[in-house]
């Protein structure tokens, strides 16, 4: 089941688009944020 | 992403930050990014897609998560949920609104 309205979002972190850095959720914290799943890179997502 | 892309400038101006999450490792993320040309990053949520599952949006059948867009307000609670498999122009328009209709709050 996906996360749905009136949910708190889950934080996570990823790595950065260097590969040696950090993205988190909570770095935006403050801030509204959409958050797009896509399938794939090169693809028409 | 390209829908996103095409309206990044009015995600900016409403103060949304854009993220866009694949199961690609970093480097096919980071070059699909420079490719289209967007200012927001894209993420790779390899190898372990634990970010699409915690949101419930990983397919184990496809190895590729759903196209579900969460639009979180300042607080990061979920405000809107757009999930259709096809229109992803109809994720852009319908996360744009939401985000600027939280701005108006």
């Amino acid at each position: 089941m996906a996360v749905s309205v009136g949910e708190r979002a889950p934080d996570f972190t990823l790595r950065d688009a260097t590969g040696r850095g950090e993205v988190k959720l909570s770095d935006f914290a403050g801030r509204p944020v959409v958050l797009a799943f896509y399938a794939l890179a090169f693809t028409g997502g | 992403m390209q829908a996103f892309r095409d309206r990044q400038a009015e995600f900016a101006k409403a103060g949304a930050q854009v993220l866009g999450v694949s199961v690609d490792p970093w480097p096919a993320a980071e070059a699909f990014r420079k490719e289209l040309g967007c200012d927001f990053p894209l993420l790779g949520d390899w190898p372990l897609n634990r970010v699409g599952q915690a949101y419930g949006v990983y397919q184990p059948d496809r190895y590729v998560h759903r196209r579900v867009t969460f639009v979180l307000d300042k607080d990061h609670i979920v405000r809107a949920v757009i999930d259709d498999p096809r229109d992803m122009e109809r994720h852009a328009v319908e996360a744009l609104a939401a985000v600027q209709r939280l701005a108006a709050e």
